[in-house]
């Protein structure tokens, strides 16, 4: 599943792991110590910061020389259906305030049906079905309220 | 026991089986998947129906993810790729009924043999660590951490960075020491921290429906599955060959079960160990068809026994031995039960429904449903995959919005599976995460009340002779680890 790992991007892996690391340390450094001056709730956060830049580091420094640009095509279609499964997650919420839980589930599982090519009305009748069994198992079979 | 005998528990024990043996037959579909998917209704039962239920689905789904090796060379799940040729070859040669029944008969026999040792050996562990104090808590984070970073399987350096962002994700929320909010930035629904069981469905659930999205896989036309003499081929010979290889089976479920022990490596890892140590016993470069016999029952009894064998530290001192594991400790804390010895004291109905359900599991349910799923090959083969990811959003979203009744969890569910998602394109491996979230509470807490209780005199991290017992296991785990890892880049 996991794209070809080639210099540059190891390179990217390895710079972005410092930059996770560094932004952990200062926002760290507003925690309160202990009454005896020994590190308090900063320490932990502190040490997984450090780890972070030691790996980002190690990562780099294991693919040795600079990164080269190569030409590469960025798949703009697979990035927009993939946008737009995670927008419809985020405005899932949005969506229930609408019309209920259930019936947005069914929404929702519509949408995604749409954007995995699904045929529409193959993507309607597993929707239904979707929401209806979830409501007869959760609602009905195990008393949830949804 | 007598809670076990319920109709409820065996009806729990028979759909579990055949959802797990359904799911896992499937490709794409693993069975940390089938669990994850499983939770929100896990969530809501009793203990003693959903622990069992677990139980099935993993040891069933496990072995059907062999079903797509044997029929169209698809792997079914990571673990059945380890011997994926093997099993593929077999299945040409003396037909998919019998590729099929030496993976079920090789996975009952581990499963069983794992079982075993999970009674005996979680009881063990157990009463030794009735004297464990938060130092020797604190040592066991850290062995877990370190099998963490070199049971991976890749990259260490990757698992390293994985597990420290699973450590991370635990610091979000009140700290421990002084009860002050790390990481929440202002948002009140991060002051508890992240839930658990909602990151985990995100990581293992829907970033299988984004990688889909992003990437969809091509359908491939399975083959049908001939029926002649379909018993004798699925039962009889499968098991005179187990019992004419029975040391190789024995060895590869003892593997099985010393890496399934470790946290973070599971079944898959234990799969690809077998597998590497009986190819290295191969004279020859090309592999008979006795050898590639051999290789498949390695991989298929050591990977069940693998799957009971990570229960051993789950249950004796609360640290998952792989991501069914980490998913079941969830169920433990949202139900109240704290895993460790205590368990064994107070709990012991539990425990044992827990060791029942794994024989009928492997001795009863494997044999069974493995048939039915070998005989429904073709047809599970070409259950529409997207239609099935659209099921699987549709639970993801139930299950992050259930456990708390709260919307915020959906998003956490969408970020955690884009997360997810992006880290398996970067190769960085996702089960790593999960040991972290669970070993980070445990390492924090524990170092700040031994620190606090000894003055922060740090020597007496090495005083107790348990806590250097656990440190020494430590430096073990870390020096064979670069050993295999230093001798696996010279073979390759």
């Amino acid at each position: 599943m996991s794209a070809p790992r080639t210099k540059s991007t190891e390179w990217v892996n390895g710079l972005l792991l410092i930059l996770l690391g560094a932004w952990i340390w200062w926002y760290s450094a507003a925690f309160p110590s202990l009454d005896e001056g020994y590190p308090g709730p900063s320490l932990f956060p502190r040490m997984i910061a450090f780890g972070f830049a030691l790996c980002g580091l190690l990562l780099v420094l294991s693919f040795r020389g600079l990164p080269t640009v190569a030409g590469f095509a960025v798949p703009v279609g697979r990035i927009l259906i993939l946008a737009g499964g995670l927008l419809l997650i985020m405005l899932f919420p949005l969506l229930i305030d609408l019309i209920g839980f259930v019936p947005g589930l069914g929404v929702l599982c519509f949408g995604f049906g749409l954007l995995l090519r699904v045929i529409w009305w193959k993507a309607a009748i597993t929707s239904v079905l979707t929401a209806g069994i979830i409501y007869f198992l959760f609602v009905i079979g195990l008393g949830v309220s949804l | 026991m007598s809670q076990f005998f319920t109709w409820e528990a065996i009806a729990a024990l028979l759909l579990g089986g055949l959802y797990g043996s359904m799911f896992g037959a499937i490709p794409g579909l693993t069975a940390t998947l089938a669990v994850a998917l499983f939770i929100p209704i896990a969530f809501f039962l009793d203990p003693m129906i959903a622990l069992p239920a677990i139980i099935a689905i993993s040891s069933v789904a496990i072995y059907a993810g062999d079903v797509g090796s044997t029929v169209a060379r698809i792997p079914g799940t990571p673990a059945s790729a380890a011997y994926l040729e093997e099993l593929y070859r077999t299945a040409q040669k003396k037909g998919a009924m019998y590729g099929l029944g030496l993976s079920a008969m090789g996975s009952a026999v581990g499963g069983i043999i794992g079982t075993l040792l999970l009674i005996f050996g979680a009881t063990a562990i157990a009463s030794v660590a009735k004297q464990f104090s938060s130092f020797e808590y604190f040592w066991i984070a850290i062995l877990g951490l370190a099998a963490g970073v070199f049971a991976s399987g890749g990259s260490p350096i990757k698992a390293a960075a994985s597990l420290l962002f699973g450590l991370f994700l635990s610091t979000v929320g009140i700290d421990p020491t002084l009860g002050v909010p790390r990481f929440h930035f202002e948002n009140p629904n991060l002051l508890s921290g992240f839930n658990y069981i909602v990151v985990m469905i995100g990581l293992f659930g829907f970033s299988e429906v984004l990688q889909h999205l992003f990437h969809p896989s091509k359908k491939e036309e399975a083959p049908t599955v001939s029926a002649r003499g379909a018993l004798r081929q699925f039962y009889r010979h499968p098991l005179l060959l187990i019992l004419k290889e029975k040391w190789l089976v024995f060895r590869s479920s003892l593997t099985g079960i010393l890496v399934g022990f470790l946290p973070g490596a599971g079944a898959d890892i234990g799969a690809w160990v077998a597998c590497s140590f009986q190819k290295m016993q191969q004279k020859d470069e090309t592999e008979t068809e006795e050898e590639t016999e051999k290789v498949v029952l390695a991989g298929t009894s050591s990977n069940n026994a693998a799957v009971a064998s990570a229960w051993i530290p789950a249950l004796s001192l609360g640290l998952p031995g792989d991501t069914i594991t980490a998913i079941v400790l969830g169920v433990f804390l949202m139900k109240g039960i704290t895993p460790g010895p205590l368990l064994f004291e107070q709990q012991p109905d539990l425990l044992w429904s827990l060791y029942l359900t794994f024989l009928i599991a492997n001795l009863v349910l494997l044999p069974f449903y493995g048939f039915l799923t070998a005989r429904m090959a073709s047809y599970l083969m070409k259950v529409p995959f997207s239609l099935l990811l659209m099921v699987i959003t549709a639970l993801c979203v139930v299950g992050a919005y259930a456990i708390n009744n709260n919307v915020f969890d959906i998003w956490v569910m969408g970020i955690m599976g884009l997360v997810a998602f992006l880290m398996q394109r970067a190769g960085f491996p996702l089960a790593q995460v999960v040991l972290g979230m669970v070993l980070g509470p445990i390492l924090e807490q524990n170092f700040m009340v031994s620190a606090i209780k000894s003055h922060w005199d740090l020597m007496s991290f090495f005083e107790r002779p348990l806590a250097v017992g656990l440190m020494v296991a430590t430096l073990i785990v870390i020096g064979m680890g670069i050993y295999f890892k230093t001798r696996i880049r010279k073979t390759a």
